[in-house]
């Protein structure tokens, strides 16, 4: 519903008469939905195993965390894309949206890259939901600013420079451009293969933290609390 | 007197227990972060797409922040009672549901005033507007029958948790509506004319024009109280549907034992 809701209200803001943002506005809301999916579906899950009592057990297996927060990740991650398809259905049938597009081609890998994107940082956050009994009150904190940094839904140009910087910290930051600029017609590519690079260095911390923490609660020994 | 000593208690322990104290630092960092950044979200967005001055989305979304505290406090309430198993243990006692649940409701609601009105001076100060003493004590008066409406609301809403284990989902629902259809971050004449139809039946609605009035200085005195009589009335009418909700779902949840289902 998130994703509905903000591409509605922007859809709102632009009327009738703006058809030429609508495009960018109806993949950024689904962007913004995905995010949203991938934040509260990685939290949740780990939440959830937690005050199940399952965490432990992930714990104890020989697999690690790593894997198993990669599957909880891509589960939500495929969230994203039901997200952006929601967004694209409800703008074309409610608000009669006709979709202009330069490259479908670069707006298809665009899209995945983003949400590879989004799975490399909410494995990166893992490492802190395992660790944390307050997940989801984490989770509420970081949707806000990470919506307005990548640039998702509100272009990044009109931000404060050193969030236009701190957005381009996160892989989503440059997959974002990619979509713009396959929907503009520009260089999708260059910013693609840079949040693809960003990605794989969010893995391998990702991997680094991950191992440090199954270490660390078998230190505290705090990981049944919930 | 009796009720009253127990909508105290449910508070405290309520609040003791059911809200995030375990960490006080997160707790209030999410309690004024997270509505600036919606606020600071909403106008970078209208800036960006050259929609409504800043003013407008501070007032619409402090006012929005007030109403769904309480809606989603109420709702929170009664998922948390299921998912620590207590619910029933509330439902076989002879005291009065609505007290406790009120009770429970209460210390959320006034924290949730207390955040709309620290946003709300934030705003101003950052966007330079200088209120009397009559406009903040008027302006107040609007986010107290927000607050209210949306408990009520809230409440009516809540009942459903007596016969559905993810509530959540009605609440998310919920907030969404109250985003789009009061008036909080699209004026209300931008909306589609049922959108309108429906906002008028909507906490927030009215509460929102009286302190947009009020800071733009274009109501009259009993246009305005005529619009937070409007509030009040739209918040009358939903407590009477949730009183009526949460003692019909009640039996119901007895009937078909979904009470300790979580």
């Amino acid at each position: 519903m998130t994703p509905l809701a903000y591409g509605t209200i922007a859809l709102l803001m632009v009327g009738p008469d703006n058809s030429d943002s609508a495009t960018v506005i109806v993949f950024g809301a689904g962007l913004l939905g995905a995010w949203s999916a991938t934040l509260f579906g990685a939290g949740e899950s780990l939440y959830m195993q937690r005050f199940t009592g399952t965490m432990g057990m992930i714990a104890a297996s020989p697999a690690g965390f790593f894997r198993p927060v990669i599957g909880f990740a891509l589960a939500s991650a495929t969230l994203g894309v039901y997200s952006i398809v929601a967004v694209a259905l409800w703008s074309a049938a409610v608000f009669g949206i006709q979709f202009s597009v330069a490259s479908i081609g670069g707006v298809f890998v665009a899209v995945i890259v983003a949400l590879v994107s989004l799975v490399a940082i909410g494995v990166v956050l893992a490492g802190y939901y395992v660790l944390s009994r307050q997940a989801m009150t984490v989770s509420n904190l970081l949707e806000f600013p990470i919506w307005i940094i990548t640039g998702v839904l509100i272009p990044a140009s009109v931000l404060w420079p050193p969030l236009q910087w701190a957005g381009k910290l996160l892989p989503l930051g440059w997959a974002t451009d990619a979509v713009r600029a396959a929907i503009a017609g520009g260089d999708w590519l260059a910013p693609s293969l840079m949040a693809i690079a960003l990605s794989g260095l969010y893995f391998g911390v990702a991997w680094i933290l991950l191992v440090r923490v199954d270490r660390l609660i078998r230190i505290t020994g705090e990981l049944e609390l919930r | 007197m009796k009720a009253l000593r127990l909508v105290y208690l449910s508070g405290v322990l309520g609040f003791r227990a059911l809200f995030s104290w375990n960490t006080p630092a997160l707790f209030f960092t999410v309690l004024i972060v997270t509505p600036l950044l919606q606020i600071s979200f909403f106008v970078l967005l209208g800036g960006a797409l050259g929609y409504q001055d800043p003013l407008f989305f501070i007032l619409g979304s402090s006012l929005q922040g007030a109403t769904a505290a309480s809606v989603s406090g109420l709702v929170g309430v009664i998922a948390e009672e299921r998912g620590f198993g207590t619910l029933a243990h509330i439902l076989v006692s002879p005291a009065s549901r609505v007290a406790v649940f009120v009770g429970r409701l209460l210390p959320g609601v006034a924290i949730a005033i207390g955040v709309t009105a620290f946003t709300s001076l934030v705003g101003f100060l950052i966007v330079g507007v200088e209120l009397s003493v009559a406009q903040m004590g008027a302006y107040f008066v609007s986010i107290v029958a927000a607050s209210f409406a949306g408990s009520a609301l809230g409440l009516t809403l809540s009942s459903f948790g007596l016969i559905y284990r993810d509530i959540f989902q009605i609440s998310s629902a919920a907030q969404i509506v109250l985003l789009i259809a009061t008036g909080a971050t699209v004026a209300v004449v931008d909306l589609p004319l049922w959108v309108q139809f429906v906002g008028q039946g909507l906490p927030l609605t009215h509460a929102i024009e009286a302190a947009r009035g009020v800071i733009a200085q274009s109501l009259t005195p009993s246009e305005f109280w005529s619009l937070i009589g409007f509030e009040m009335a739209v918040g009358g009418a939903w407590l009477a549907v949730g009183l009526l909700f949460a003692k019909a779902l009640e039996r119901l949840s007895r009937t078909r034992g979904t009470v300790e289902l979580y």
